[in-house]
């Protein structure tokens, strides 16, 4: 007997709801521009189909600057084509997506090197040059 | 041992987990919470603080569908290592002792941490005859509940027979099961409601009840975050309930292009969850965006509400706890004349509702 195999596809055409997000962010980014303040919108938040996602992707684009975080699984760090609107895909450690952000900011906070990370790194640096020395004596 | 060994921040760093991971982490669990970005560095802050918290899970007239949600709650593994650290001191399925041990462990965690743990509960309480139809170790669950709640700081009601007495307490409710909350009225009670609920919104309540305490409430004790908007409000066929464009059967042209489910029954506007958001199996899909309508498994006595393919125009038999009517005016007034003459028909459907595959076509009311 052949393998029942049942195909579904639901249509998920554009709806609008890209051009509205549009919107917002141009406001958010006035906003920033002028007083400082950041914003993050989640993006998982939204009620998008996948043609809205896809059309808010494309009209964002990309800009210069593409950072990889490789930190507990895989993290995309893009800036888009309009400078302090930034597109954050964070994913786990078998590449399942964890979070969808935009941040309207001039820089990701995620990433800055964390105060924790580097009182941590001090002392790992300190003990490597502990070591070096060991292995350097006479 | 040093005070910071003991807690989370301590076995983050021995799994060498960097505080950029963990940032990475809290931005998740507050973006799923609807909290704002500074809440998620505080977030951060008060988790690695946080020392082992004794829980204590009470299982009643229940499936086990709460607990397999939990279990497979796919999101970061460093969600788990946060609930690795909770000392989950009693739990039925996922306890290695059995029988008077497993009972003696319970009672020795409710004496070690009386006053401080966290209690939570799934499934509903019968209390007719006693409450002789469900009991644990010769105990009934009302004594049980009762007992256990005495010491919790807090309980947290599991799915919707822990929140609204779910199936159990269905028509005509044999058991006499009810909700927690009849039994318990001296501690906070966190409603999560659903069938079962979405498992990171089980995991980010507790995570949010570790860091900032007990989260904002609704009137029926569900925390806002994730219960603050309808299914409906989030749902990415919402512009075609606005254009007016429903889809009339499961197999028709409005179907396939993916308009809004509305008329096949979609309990989307009076049902309060974030599956449209945060999803279902890993972030793939909820009902809806697979071509079903929400069946509205989290809100109080869903399977006594009419049936799961009357459009909510048509009235529903407990229009009491769904408030539906404010909605359903303008999307299909023409629905409604046809059910609501049929007054002794519709009773007997109440209590014995069979889904015909009319039903599914949404040609019940013809």
């Amino acid at each position: 007997m052949s393998p029942l195999s049942l195909q579904i596809e639901v249509a998920q055409p554009k709806t609008g709801m890209a051009r509205a997000v549009l919107g917002e962010l141009l406001d958010h980014l006035k906003i920033f521009a002028t007083s400082g303040l950041t914003r993050v919108i989640d993006i998982q938040g939204l009620p998008l189909s996948d043609a809205d996602r896809d059309e808010l992707t494309g009209l964002l684009g990309e800009g210069e600057v593409s950072a990889q975080l490789n930190s507990f699984g895989q993290s995309q760090i893009n800036e888009t084509r309009y400078a302090g609107i930034w597109w954050l895909r964070h994913y786990t450690e078998d590449s399942a997506l964890l979070s969808e952000l935009i941040e309207i900011t001039d820089m990701p906070d995620i990433l800055r090197s964390q105060q924790a990370d580097i009182t941590s790194a001090i002392e790992h640096l300190a003990q490597t040059i502990g070591q070096q020395a060991q292995e350097n004596k006479p | 041992m040093s005070d910071d060994k003991q807690r989370l921040a301590g076995e983050l760093q021995r799994h060498g987990i960097t505080r950029r991971a963990f940032m990475k982490f809290c931005t998740s669990v507050a973006s799923a919470m609807a909290l704002s970005p500074a809440m998620a560095t505080q977030m951060a802050d008060r988790l690695a603080a946080i020392q082992r918290q004794s829980v204590i899970w009470l299982s009643f007239q229940e499936c086990t569908g709460c607990t397999e949600s939990i279990t497979r709650s796919h999101k970061p593994s460093l969600e788990n290592l946060i609930f690795d650290f909770v000392s989950l001191d009693y739990h039925h399925t996922l306890q290695a002792a059995s029988g008077h041990a497993a009972e003696e462990a319970r009672e020795a965690a409710m004496k070690a941490h009386g006053g401080k743990y966290i209690l939570l509960v799934d499934g509903s309480i019968p209390i007719k005859d006693g409450g002789v139809y469900s009991t644990i170790a010769g105990m009934t669950n009302l004594d049980m509940l009762e007992h256990m709640a005495k010491d919790a700081a807090a309980i947290v009601a599991i799915g919707s027979c822990a929140a609204f007495g779910g199936l159990p307490a269905a028509a005509p409710n044999p058991t006499g099961a009810v909700p927690v909350s009849d039994i318990v009225h001296d501690k906070p009670i966190i409603n999560i409601p659903g069938c079962p609920p979405i498992p990171v919104v089980m995991t980010g309540v507790l995570a949010h009840v570790l860091t900032f305490g007990i989260p904002e409430l609704d009137g029926m004790g569900r925390p806002k975050a994730f219960y603050g908007d309808t299914i409906h409000d989030r749902c990415y066929r919402r512009p075609y309930y606005d254009r007016g464009l429903f889809a009339k059967s499961f197999d028709d042209e409005g179907a396939r292009k993916g308009w809004c489910l509305y008329e096949l029954g979609c309990k989307g506007p009076i049902t309060h969850n974030a599956c449209a958001t945060v999803k279902w199996n890993n972030g793939t899909s909820f009902p809806i965006q697979s071509g079903h309508g929400c069946i509205g498994c989290s809100e109080p006595d869903f399977w006594d509400a009419g049936g799961f393919y009357k459009a909510l125009s048509t009235g529903s038999a407990n229009p009491g706890s769904w408030a539906a009517a404010s909605l359903a005016v303008g999307a299909a007034a023409g629905l409604a004349s046809g059910f609501l003459n049929k007054g002794a028909k519709a009773e007997a459907e109440r209590k014995h509702q069979a889904i015909t595959v009319d039903d599914m076509r949404g040609k019940s009311d013809e």
